[in-house]
Parts: C-alpha cells; sequence; structure tokens
C-alpha cells in the first residue's frame, strides 16, 4: 500500500486523501442519496425497489450476529440425533435437499438455500474472553492488539458521505458511545454503539438552540473556517471540517435509528423481544448505507440445563434471523451483505449432570450467508457423534479472510500503521476458498 | 548580599549575551544546549529552512507545550505589549513555573506510563497523586521510573507505583512489550516469535531477555494484613523466583534458547545459581505487610531498576527523543518505539546531544524542555517558506542565480555523502561479517548453556524429591518429639493432679470416695502415659535416623546440582564472554548501519531539493515553450486577419468595378442605337434631296427647290456630325470596359493568391493549436511533479526541523484549550481561590511564595473538578488505550459532541469577563473582532474577517449576545482552533 502523502506522514492521511480524492465521485452519490433518503423510516418497505437498486451500485455491507456465551451447534446447525449425545432434539429438513438442521430452527431452515454452514470449525480455544477475540479478530491474543472484524470492515468498505457511521454496535442495554475494537487501524473505525435501540449519542439538536441559530452557528463556522483554509489547508483541518458536515448529515439522517417509524407489523413480523427489534434495526442501518452491524444474542452460556435454554433463546433467533434473510433477500441486498452468525465457541457434546453443555472449540459450526458465499451450501462435517471434524476443518483465521474475500476485500493485502505494515489477515491462515463463488 | 546581588547581575548578563547569540545563531558562547540544538538543526542549503512564527503563535504553542492550554487573552496583550529584549526567555520562564505546567507534566508521564489504560487494580487518583508528588518535588525521572519498577508488593505505600504493572493485568507479555516501548524506545512485539524478519536488530533473544525481568512475576489475589490489622484481599502483583522457560522461534523449530534478563543492547544478565529450596528470603521484609508471600532472594525488578539509568543508551537516548517529541510533536526517532538500526534519528547528534544534556543534568525534565523552548528551531513556522523557489501553486519565475546557488550546494554536499558513504558501506558489511561471526561462536555457546541448564532442571526434580522425603520426615520426627513432650507432660500433669486432690481430700470431712476414685484414675493415666514414654522415644529414634538418612540424600543430591551448577556457570562464564563479543558486534553493526540509513536519508533529502529544482526548471522551460508556442498563434491569427480584411476590400472593389462595367455597356448599347439611326435619317435625308432633285428636272419649271436643298443637305450635314460623335463616345465607352475587365482580371488574381496563404495559415495554426494542448498537458502534468516534489520536501524538511511539523491538539490540549478559552478554566480557578482565601485569610504581608503555593493548590483543585469534562474530549479525540501517541483523526461523534453535547456552546455565551462578555463590551466591531481573534486564536484577524465579523455584529441588532456566542462557538469549532499553531 502506498504510504502517507502528507507532511506529517501518518497514515490517516492518505485516508483523508483517498477520502477526498473521492469527492467528486461522492457528489455524484449524493444525488442518488437525494432520492434514498425516501427509505428512511417507514417509507422503506415502500421503496424496496429503489431501495436494492441503490444498494447494488454501492458497496458491500457485513452484518455479525455474535451468539454470545457458546450456541450449541448440536442445538442448531450440526444436530446429532438419536446419537448419546444428540439430546432430546429432532433434525428437520430444510429448503436444501438432505440438509437437516435442529428443529429449534424451522423458520431458518426454510431459508437454508440463501445460507451456507460451516460444520468443520476448530479453534481450540475453551476461554469466552480469547474465543470472542479470536472470532472477531481472526488472530489468537498476544501483546499486540488486533482489530476486529467490523473495525477492517468499515476502514475497506465505508464511505463516510453517506452520512451514516460506518461501524455500528447494537447492544441490548444502555450505551451509546464509542466502541474499541479497532487497535492499530485507529479510533475513526471504532464501532458507534447503539444502546437500547436508541439512536448515537448528541445526534439531535439541543430544545435550547433554536433552529436559527442553529442554521447560523454552523453558517458562521463554515464562513469563518473557509476564510482560514484559504490561508492554510492540509490534510487535518480537511477532515476536521469534513466532520462536522458528517455530523449535520447525521442529524439529518437520524430517524434511520428510530424504529418506531416501522408499522406495528414489521416489529410482530421479527418478534416483539430486544433481539427482534436489534434484527429490524439492522436491516434499516444496512439499507441505509452502514457497513458494518453487529447485533448480539445473549446469553448461550448453558453449562445448566442446556435444551431449556436453547429451546428459548433459538426460538427467538429464528424467527428473527430468517425474517431478516428473508427481507434482505426481498430487498435484493443479499450478493452484496456478508452475514455471519457466530460464537466464541460450541458446546460439548457430552452432556454434563446438569443437562447442560460445556465450552467446546474442538468441533463446532458458523453459518455465513450473502455476499460472494456459496448458498445452500454445506462445508465441513463432524464425526456421528460430533466429537471431531472429520472433513473440512477451519479456524478462526481461514474464517476471518474469508469474511473479507466475501465482500471482495483482498485478504492477503497489508496496511501501514505508525510505521508499520501489517497484514490484515493472519498470514498464516487463509481463505476458504471452495465456500466462495 | 552585595556579592549576590552582583552574581545575580552577572547572571543576567550572561543571559542577554546567550540569547544574544542565539538569535544570531552564532557559536561565539555555544554553551547553552539550545545553541548547540540550532546549530544541529539547520542547514546550509539557502531557502529551505522555516521563518519564525509569529509572535502570537510562538506563544500560543509555548503556552500548549508547557501548560497544555492556550494563553489567555490578557497574556496575549501582555506578551505583544512586552518590549523587554529577553522577552522570550522570560516568558519560558513564566510558563514553566506556572502550576499548570507541573499538570502538564502530570499529564505527559501519566499518558506516556499508562497509555490511556483503565483503572483496574489502582485508583487513578492515588496513581496521579503520586506523580503530583513527584512533579512536586522535581524528582529525576530515572529515579521516578526505578521506584516504579522497584516498588514491592508487599509495602502498601508503594501500591500506587505498582499501577504500571497492576493495570495492565500483572501480564509478562504486556508489561515485557509495554518496558520495551516505554523504557527503551523499542516495540519488540513482533520478536516474540522469531527475530524481526526485516531489521536485522530486533531479536528473538532481546524480546525474551527483556520478558525475562518479569516473567517470574504476576498477579495473585493477596490476602494480607494492613496497617490496621484488617484483613485485605487484594491483586497483588507478586514476584517469585525466576525460571527462565526455554523457548525457540518458530522458524527453526527444535533449537531451543534460554534467557535470563537482558536490557537492550546490553549483555545477558546471569544469576548465581540457588538450589531450589534457597530462591526465597526466610523472613518477609521488615515493611511487608503480615501474611504475603515471601519475595525470591534475587529480584528481577530490581535488575531491571538497575537497567534505567544514564549509562543504558536505549534508555538515555529514548527519554531525550520523547522530550523532544513533547515540544515538537515528532520525535528525532520517529514513531516513538521504532528505534532501531534502518529507523535511525532524523538527527543522530542532535538526540545524542540532548541525551547527554538529559543525563548531565540529572533527568530534569523541565530543564530540558526549556532548553529545546529557547532554541529557534522550536520557533519555527510551519510553513516552508521556500521563498527564493516560489510559492504555493505558481510556478516561480525563472531566477536561475538562486537556483544554481541552491544546486551548488547540494551538489557538494551530495559529493560529500558519497564519498563517505561508500566507506560506510565498507563498513557496514565488516560489521555484519564480525556480527555474524560473534553470532555463530555465541549459538554454540547458548547450546552448550541450555544443554546443562536442561540437565540441572533434571536433576532438581531428584533433588526436590529427596527434600520432599526430608522435610517429611523431618516432619515426622517433630511430631514424634511433640508426642514424646506431650506425654511426659500429661503424666506430669496427672501426677500434679493426683497430688492435688489428695492434699484436698486431706481437707475433706465426711465422704471422699469419689476423691479418692479420681486419684485413682489420675494415678491410672499417668503411669499408661508413662509406659507409652518409651515408644515415643523409639519411634523419636526412628524419626531421627530416617530423617538423617533423608538430610544425607538431600545433601547427595545438592552436592549433584552444585556440581552440575558449576559446570553451568563456567559454560555461562564463556557464554557471557562470546555474549559480550557478540553485543559490541552488534552494535557496532547496528552503529554503522544507522549511520549509514541516516546518510542514505540525507541524500535523498538532497535529491529531492535537487529533484524539486528540477521539476520547477522543467515546468518552467514548458511555461516558456507554451509562452512561445501562444505569441506565435497569436501573430499568425493577426496576419490571417489581415489578409482576410485585404481579401474583402478587393472583393469590394471587385464588384464596384463589375457594376461600373454594367453602366457602361448600357451607355454603349444606347449610343449604338442612336448611331444607326442617325445614319438612317442621313440617309432618308440623302433619299429626300435625290428625289427632289429628279421632281425638280421632269417638272423643271419654277419650282423654288433650292432652299429645301439647302436645308436638307443642312440637316444631313448636321446629323453626320452627330455620327462621328456617337462613335468617338463608343470608342471611348470600349476603352473604358477594356479597363475595367484588366482591373478585375488583376483583382482575382491577388484574391486567389491571398486565398492560398490564407489556406496555409490557418493550417498551420491548427498544428500550432494542437501542439499547444500537448503543451499545456504537459505543463499540468509539470506542475503536479513539481507540486509533489515541493510536497516531499516539506516533509523532509520537517523531519530534519527545518521547519515546523504540522499537527492537532492533543485531547487534552483541546479539552483544556476550549476551557481556557472560553474562560470557564480561570472562573473556577478564581472561585476556588476565593473559597481557600475564606478558609485561610490571607496575611497582610504575605509572602509572595505562599500566594504562589495557593494559586497552585487552586489551579490544581479548579483542574479536578473539570477534569470529567477533559475526560469526555479524551474519550473522543485519543487513538484509545494502548497507542504510542495520539494520531489526530476526525468523527461525525467529536462533532456532535462539540455542537450538541456536553456544555461547549453554553460556554461560549457571553458572560462577565469572559471572551464572548467582553466582545459584547467593546465599542465598536473592530475592536471586538480583534479582540475575539487575539483572545481565542492568538492573532490579529485579516481584513476579510474584520469584514465578515463587523458585518454580524451590525445586522445583529436585539440578538447580539446570541450572534457573539454564535461566533465564539463558530471560532472554537473551527480547524485554526484544533491544529497547532
Amino acid at each position: 500500500m502506498k504510504t502517507a502523502n502528507y507532511a506529517c506522514g501518518s497514515v490517516e492521511h492518505t485516508i483523508n486523501r483517498r477520502r477526498f480524492l473521492g469527492h467528486s465521485v461522492a457528489a455524484t452519490s449524493a444525488v442518488v442519496a437525494g432520492a434514498g433518503s425516501a427509505m428512511v423510516g417507514g417509507l422503506s418497505t415502500l421503496a424496496t425497489g429503489l431501495a436494492s437498486d441503490q444498494l447494488r451500485s454501492q458497496d458491500m455491507r457485513v452484518v455479525v450476529f455474535n451468539m454470545h456465551g457458546g450456541l450449541s451447534q448440536l442445538e442448531s446447525w450440526d444436530p446429532k440425533p438419536g446419537t448419546k449425545t444428540g439430546g432430546p432434539c429432532r433434525a428437520i429438513p430444510t429448503s436444501v435437499p438432505g440438509v437437516h438442521v435442529s428443529e429449534l430452527l424451522p423458520n431458518t431452515a426454510k431459508q437454508m438455500h440463501h445460507l451456507c454452514l460451516l460444520r468443520g470449525v476448530n479453534t481450540a480455544e475453551d476461554d469466552h474472553g480469547k474465543g470472542t477475540y479470536m472470532m472477531l479478530t481472526g488472530r489468537r491474543q498476544t501483546g499486540a492488539d488486533y482489530p476486529q472484524i467490523g473495525s477492517v470492515a468499515t476502514k475497506m468498505l465505508h464511505d463516510d458521505n453517506r452520512g451514516l457511521p460506518g461501524h455500528i454496535v447494537v447492544t441490548p442495554g444502555a450505551g451509546g458511545g464509542r466502541g474499541n475494537e479497532s487497535a492499530y487501524l485507529g479510533p475513526k473505525f471504532n464501532s458507534i454503539s447503539l444502546g437500547g435501540e436508541k439512536p448515537p449519542t448528541n445526534s439531535s439538536r439541543p430544545e435550547k438552540i433554536t433552529e436559527e441559530s442553529e442554521e447560523r452557528r454552523h453558517d458562521f463556522r463554515r464562513k469563518i473556517n473557509e476564510q482560514f483554509l484559504n490561508k492554510r489547508r492540509t490534510a487535518i483541518t480537511d477532515a476536521y471540517t469534513h466532520s462536522y458536515e458528517q455530523a449535520l448529515k447525521l442529524m439529518e439522517k437520524r430517524d434511520v435509528f428510530d424504529i418506531s417509524k416501522e408499522p406495528v407489523s414489521e416489529i410482530e413480523r421479527y418478534g416483539k423481544h430486544d433481539l427482534g427489534r436489534q434484527c429490524l434495526m439492522a436491516r434499516r442501518l444496512l439499507e441505509n448505507g452502514v457497513s458494518f452491524v453487529q447485533v448480539t444474542h445473549s446469553n448461550y452460556d448453558t453449562h445448566n440445563d442446556n435444551f431449556n435454554f436453547h429451546i428459548e433463546q433459538m426460538g427467538e433467533f429464528d424467527r428473527a434471523f430468517a425474517t431478516f434473510i428473508a427481507d434482505i433477500v426481498d430487498r435484493g441486498m443479499l450478493e452484496k451483505t456478508l452475514v455471519v452468525v457466530l460464537s466464541e465457541f460450541g458446546r460439548t457434546p457430552n452432556i454434563n449432570l446438569y443437562y447442560g453443555r460445556d465450552h467446546w472449540s474442538k468441533a463446532w459450526s458458523i453459518v455465513m450467508a450473502g455476499g460472494k458465499v456459496a448458498r445452500g451450501a454445506v462445508f465441513g462435517a463432524t464425526n456421528a457423534e460430533g466429537t471431531e471434524v472429520i472433513d473440512g476443518k477451519v479456524d478462526h483465521g481461514d474464517l476471518f479472510h474469508t469474511y473479507l474475500r466475501a465482500v471482495g476485500v483482498d485478504s492477503s493485502q497489508s496496511i501501514v500503521a505508525d510505521g508499520r505494515e501489517l497484514p490484515i489477515a493472519d498470514p498464516a491462515a487463509k481463505p476458504i476458498w471452495k465456500v466462495l463463488t | 548580599m552585595f556579592v549576590s546581588k552582583i552574581l545575580s547581575q552577572v547572571r543576567k548578563l550572561l543571559v542577554l549575551v546567550v540569547c544574544f547569540c542565539s538569535w544570531q545563531g552564532s557559536s561565539v558562547i555555544a554553551q547553552t544546549l539550545s545553541t548547540r540544538i540550532d546549530e544541529l538543526a539547520s542547514t546550509t542549503i539557502p531557502s529551505v529552512m522555516g521563518n519564525p512564527a509569529s509572535d502570537g503563535l510562538q506563544l500560543r504553542r509555548l503556552s500548549l507545550d508547557l501548560r497544555l492550554t492556550v494563553p489567555t487573552a490578557s497574556e496575549m496583550d501582555e506578551f505583544l505589549a512586552d518590549t523587554r529584549p529577553d522577552r522570550w526567555e522570560q516568558w519560558v520562564k513564566r510558563f514553566l513555573a506556572d502550576p499548570m505546567h507541573r499538570e502538564r507534566l502530570v499529564d505527559w508521564l501519566d499518558k506516556t506510563l499508562m497509555q490511556r489504560r483503565p483503572n483496574q487494580h489502582v485508583d487513578r487518583n492515588q496513581w496521579i497523586a503520586f506523580l503530583r508528588q513527584s512533579v512536586d518535588e522535581n524528582k529525576p525521572l530515572d529515579q521516578l521510573l526505578r521506584e516504579i519498577v522497584g516498588s514491592t508488593w508487599w509495602n502498601g505505600s508503594q501500591r500506587p507505583q505498582q499501577r504500571f504493572f497492576l493495570d495492565r493485568g500483572g501480564d509478562a507479555h504486556v508489561i515485557a512489550r509495554d518496558i520495551g516501548r516505554i523504557f527503551f524506545g523499542r516495540d519488540m512485539q513482533c520478536a516474540q516469535c522469531h527475530n524481526h524478519p526485516q531489521w536485522d536488530d530486533y531479536l528473538q533473544i532481546d524480546y525474551h531477555g527483556l520478558h525475562a525481568y518479569v516473567s517470574p512475576s504476576s498477579l495473585l489475589e493477596g490476602k494480607y494484613k494492613d496497617e490496621k490489622g484488617a484483613e485485605q484481599k487484594q491483586q497483588l502483583y507478586v514476584e517469585k523466583a525466576s525460571n527462565d522457560a526455554p523457548f525457540e522461534s518458530v522458524f527453526e523449530k527444535g533449537v531451543l534458547f534460554r534467557s535470563g534478563p537482558r536490557g537492550l543492547g546490553e549483555v545477558e544478565l546471569f544469576d548465581a545459581y540457588k538450589t531450589p529450596d534457597q530462591r526465597y528470603q526466610s523472613t518477609p521484609p521488615v515493611d511487608a505487610y503480615s501474611g504475603v508471600a515471601a519475595p525470591p532472594v534475587v529480584s528481577r525488578r530490581t535488575a531491571l531498576s538497575d537497567q534505567l539509568n544514564g549509562s543504558n543508551r536505549a534508555f538515555r537516548e529514548n527519554w531525550a527523543n520523547r522530550l523532544w517529541a513533547l515540544m515538537m510533536g515528532r520525535g528525532l526517532v520517529h514513531p516513538l518505539d521504532m528505534h532501531h538500526a534502518e529507523n535511525p534519528p532524523s538527527n543522530p547528534e542532535l538526540l545524542e546531544l540532548i541525551a547527554e544534556h538529559f543525563v548531565s543534568g540529572g533527568f530534569r525534565i523541565s530543564d530540558t524542555l526549556e532548553q529545546i523552548a529557547l532554541s529557534q528551531t522550536y520557533r519555527r513556522s510551519v510553513d516552508a517558506p521556500f521563498s527564493l523557489l516560489g510559492n504555493e501553486g505558481a510556478i516561480m519565475p525563472s531566477q536561475s542565480d538562486t537556483t544554481l546557488a541552491i544546486a551548488r550546494e547540494v551538489k557538494s554536499l551530495s559529493d560529500a555523502l558519497e564519498s563517505s558513504s561508500k566507506e560506510l558501506l565498507m563498513q557496514v558489511e565488516a560489521a555484519k561479517k564480525r556480527m555474524n561471526d560473534a553470532e555463530t561462536t555465541w549459538l554454540e555457546k547458548q547450546k552448550a548453556r541450555v544443554e546443562i541448564r536442561a540437565e540441572l532442571e533434571k536433576s532438581e526434580v531428584g533433588f526436590n524429591e529427596q527434600k520432599k522425603k526430608f522435610d517429611e520426615s523431618n516432619s515426622n520426627l517433630q511430631k514424634a518429639r511433640t508426642a514424646l513432650d506431650n506425654a511426659t507432660q500429661k503424666a506430669a500433669l496427672l501426677e500434679a493432679a493426683a497430688e492435688k486432690i489428695e492434699q484436698a481430700k486431706a481437707l475433706t470431712t465426711g465422704d471422699s470416695n469419689d476423691l479418692l476414685q479420681a486419684i485413682t484414675t489420675a494415678r491410672m493415666h499417668a503411669e499408661n502415659a508413662k509406659k507409652e514414654l518409651p515408644n515415643h522415644e523409639k519411634s523419636i529414634g526412628e524419626q531421627t535416623a530416617a530423617r538423617d538418612l533423608h538430610s544425607k540424600n538431600v545433601d547427595a543430591e545438592r552436592a549433584k546440582l552444585l556440581e552440575i551448577a558449576n559446570r553451568l556457570a563456567q559454560s555461562e562464564t564463556q557464554l557471557a564472554a562470546s555474549d559480550r563479543i557478540y553485543v559490541d558486534a552488534r552494535m557496532a553493526w547496528r552503529e554503522s548501519t544507522a549511520k549509514l540509513t541516516h546518510l542514505i536519508t540525507k541524500q535523498k533529502t538532497l535529491r529531492d531539493i535537487n529533484a524539486w529544482i528540477e521539476a520547477v526548471n522543467s515546468a518552467n522551460k514548458v511555461a516558456n515553450q507554451v509562452a512561445a508556442q501562444e505569441s506565435q498563434i497569436a501573430n499568425l491569427k493577426a496576419i490571417v486577419l489581415n489578409k482576410t480584411k485585404f481579401n474583402a476590400s478587393h472583393q469590394q472593389l471587385l464588384a464596384t468595378s463589375r457594376s461600373d462595367q454594367e453602366q457602361l455597356s448600357k451607355q454603349r448599347a444606347l449610343q449604338s442605337q442612336l448611331h444607326v439611326s442617325t445614319q438612317k435619317q442621313i440617309e432618308q435625308l440623302t433619299e429626300t434631296a435625290k428625289l427632289l432633285e429628279l421632281s425638280a428636272n421632269i417638272l423643271g419649271n419654277g419650282l423654288e427647290i433650292q432652299p429645301v436643298k439647302q436645308s436638307i443637305a443642312k440637316g444631313v450635314q448636321a446629323r453626320s456630325e452627330q455620327v462621328v460623335n456617337i462613335e468617338a463616345t463608343i470608342a471611348n465607352i470600349d476603352a473604358q470596359l477594356g479597363t475595367h475587365s484588366r482591373n478585375q482580371e488583376k483583382l482575382r488574381q491577388d484574391m486567389s493568391s491571398r486565398e492560398q496563404e490564407l489556406l496555409v495559415a490557418t493550417n498551420t495554426m491548427a498544428t500550432l493549436e494542437s501542439e499547444l494542448e500537448t503543451l499545456r498537458n504537459a505543463f499540468a502534468e509539470a506542475t503536479e511533479r513539481c507540486n509533489a516534489s515541493k510536497k516531499t520536501v516539506s516533509e523532509n524538511c520537517e523531519a530534519s526541523n527545518w521547519i515546523a511539523g504540522q499537527r492537532a491538539l492533543s485531547p487534552e490540549q483541546l479539552g483544556w484549550s476550549v476551557l481556557q478559552a472560553t474562560h470557564v478554566l480561570s472562573n473556577y480557578i478564581a472561585a476556588e481561590m476565593t473559597e481557600l482565601e475564606k478558609q485561610s485569610p490571607p496575611a497582610p504581608n504575605e509572602d509572595p511564595s505562599t500566594k504562589q503555593t495557593r494559586i497552585a493548590k487552586a489551579t490544581r483543585q479548579a483542574m479536578d473538578k473539570l477534569r470529567p469534562n477533559v475526560d469526555v474530549f479524551a474519550s473522543l479525540y485519543s487513538s484509545g488505550v494502548g497507542q504510542t501517541a495520539d494520531e489526530f483523526f476526525a468523527t461525525p461523534d467529536q462533532a456532535l459532541f462539540m455542537a450538541n453535547g456536553g456544555s461547549v456552546f453554553a460556554w461560549c455565551a457571553p458572560s462577565g469577563q469572559n471572551v464572548g462578555g467582553r466582545i459584547l463590551a467593546q465599542k465598536g466591531p473592530l475592536a471586538a473582532c480583534q479582540l475575539a481573534y487575539r483572545a481565542l486564536l492568538s492573532r490579529e484577524p485579516d481584513s476579510a474577517e474584520i469584514e465578515f465579523v463587523t458585518a454580524c455584529l451590525n445586522n445583529a441588532g436585539e440578538k447580539k449576545s446570541n450572534i457573539v456566542q454564535e461566533i465564539v462557538w463558530a471560532i472554537v469549532t473551527g480547524s485554526e482552533f484544533r491544529i497547532y499553531p
């Protein structure tokens, strides 16, 4: 990669420079965005055709469903009914002949022809924190920190001129600040978190400031700033100035974050619970130009009473997820949107004394869909009792490469940060070409 | 008294002399660091050194660097009005004495050492209090760092210092990496698993050498009694006896290494061998909490703290570099934690100079900062002057003398470098060979050591087994002894009891059978106990024998260990000798490589300047070609125009001639007709005359025809004359017609030839124009090359400190500056002062230092109260946890905060003595505008800015207060406020 060209030599400048060089492109797409603004809020369902046209002309996106705590592969993607490890749940056929999933996923089973199951995951790490880190960064934890998939995807895919942040984490609880996922990519690529489905912090004009005053102060700011820029203009001043205009754009698009603009029927389709609302939010964000969204579903750490917990949790997930997939397929967004369902690890085939399953990272499953990922496919397999991968063994590093390739990013490239050249994905791992089309 | 007065006068004079010299850049008294800095950070190449920044901006920079905030409006006024010749020196001193300077140092130490890590185990306030106390004491930096590294977990009063380790989770890899980065300026992370693939001096053994300092330490939950005796549970960073585990390179599996502690660029340290039972102190240290684990006899942390002094080159250069970066925004080595042979300092001499100054001055941070601030280098503008080489955007007018002068200078410098770089290259190669040879020997010795260490560790297993048996038998013996003691004592007690009861019985009247029974029972038990005694004695004998046996075994194992340890020590002596050679060879190679790289960089700098001059020259050449082409085209255009005009006039003439010709032809036709009719009349008259004669002859008589005849003859005569006239007229017309025809022919010929010429000219013009298009493109490209080249030169100038770097304020600088510029900070300090004075009213003749102390206290309290606001800035504008430095970036959430969040807009509202309030109080808009720019941006407004602000204020009407608030906000949120002056 080309190193920075600005006086101070920071990587930031290269990025900014590219953005400014990209300005003319942005100007044209602003026209499109103008038309697209009809998608904001409740009109989105009416504007489906327009939305899909627009999205096709734009960059790729990524959504990650993080099944926090460790989803049981046996009660989801890789059931082993009738074996001593299988537990009480049956397997059901799916829309892809010959492929079966757990009966806890009846709606998702109907969407199977859009999905790709990877049943040979072996990450060899049974610690929650370390496992999560590995699955999200594609690396083992060492003294230095690596950026998460959200930050890498945002850096590679997002265009600042879309008016919305590139990297959003939807969290169930409070929140609203900036995350800390970007490591050496720099804080610009950290997430903005939307706690309790609320819009980003400070995104509305305070009541004390009148509309007139708001317009005037920004007008003053522009004019006073321009006067200075005439004398001294650098990458720093440009980027700084631009951030205020981005902020104003975000304020204009604030309704995107308000799911009460959706008809009640829409909310019902997804399910009236946190995950349902979050999936609907994810759809709205992706439709409106956010490049990366992460939704977390908690908590699958079922050391006790694994089956009842999974019946309850999968019930929520199945409906929300299947609806999400169906909706983005309907909108023609699936080719441009990589969907990943992951966990920090799976759960033991062995059922413990408390009818629970423990941490298990040697043979488990994840799901991918969309982008360049093969549809209706299954890659990898475990043995009859699910205790070992017998085919298509992959690890977190391979998966990370594959996520990037699935959205058209060359995962073998490096970026230069702080004078160091750093490969964006672990050079020791490689993409799983067989699941990519 | 008198002497001291004289001395102080002399000192003042000296300051003046020195500062005069520094202004002149002369080295008459090249004693101060600042003048040496200027000597080293300048160049003989004309036109590439920056001019001093404007006065106001210099003060703004100084204030930001030394105090974290922009200067206040009144400071600005005072500074600009200050006419003292040593004004700058005075203000540097003033800011260094400012309470905010201490906070600046605390902020720098905190961020440098903790890199914005969140609190985990140590309250941040305690940590800050420790740093503040250190700064207040003007504690030397090396001492401060030794206090941190050498702090102990068993001593509660040293817990704040332990934050460095505790809040890194005690993770040895994280801590080893950060010690490398923060203390020695080298991020050795890449070398954890193998030697660095690209940089020959980032070795795996260096990483593991650092790691060995901290690998024996980790977090343990400790239960201990605090000073008050209460039981506490806390994570403690506990050190155990070291056990340097073997490691291997992922590139070369199976070749095992071991490393004891090794400072970067230093030799490995070898601990004297201790058998496993002798590794911990037997009694806790005096200041220990009761109940904490005993510390090891040999502490690696003490060993590390021994490395932190001026004799360690990596250490001193790292801190010199960091101090430079604190003031200049960029290290002489940059990034700050990337000191290695291929990233040498941009100015090695300068770095060494500052390092020497810092070390010999006793690691006093502010002393070195002061010297940097006093240099001209510090005060240079961010704008490259390049005055002789034309300004931004414009291609310079050809100034061959100047460019030639530069080119000459560049060439002579470049030639000088060329020959020395060849020599250096040979040195580097020789050094590399020596290094490789030394490595081979070292590897052999290292292998021997690894083998003996493995043998030793294997034997330790046997030792430990025997030791365990010995401990068991020893404990059995103790038990047997206790049993004997117990039995003896029991018998004695029972007998004594029987005795007592007997005495009691003697005093008893009446029935005492129960007592008798008790006596019997007691005696019986005593007898039984006595009977057991020989058994116990026997057991003691057996256990003693067993213990002695085990003791012998232990001794035998110990002897074995010591024998191996002896061999290990010998092997280590050999290893140490080869290590010394290896390390020296590495250092020599590193130095020569660094020199070479630096030379290459210098050459590149020169080449870049040359390339720029060439680019400018070639752009100028193309510009000249463009101009020549343009003038040629203009000439041609004029010619074409001329000829076109000429032909147009010919056309006119031709037309006139043609119409004249037509007129003449018409006239001629009329004359011809007249000629014919006159001839006819003559013929008729002649005929009539003949007929008349004939008639008279026939009639013959008397007819008088004569008059008629005469009259006819007259008529004929007249008409004949007319005919002659007509014929003459016709001849005349014919002559005219002929002339016209000839003229026309000529005109046509002329026109035709001109048309030919026009065609040629037009074609030429088209060719020229298309050439011009090409030339113009070439010019655009040449301009592009010029700009690119100029940018490179700017970057080089910045890296060489010939111009100041372009950078943004740190999050803390931004936060405190917003608070300062809006007067919020001053208000808070004033409020704290009032409060303090209320608590203890100042004495009428108060010592000025007492007041200073109070101001310092009030400042600290005010800043503590406002810190949550600055923390918000930090959370939005900082590069986050664990980063070496805050890189600039801009995101919408920052802008949303400035616009809608927090209180920034509210702070901008006019009130009292704040900038808005003072703007409102100004009489005219001009004064208001000047005040705003001076207070908020430390400069005078330009005419356009005055015009704009004046218009805003004049149109404000009743909303003036709102408008002022909006203007203040607009300036504070503008780019200029965000960047370094």
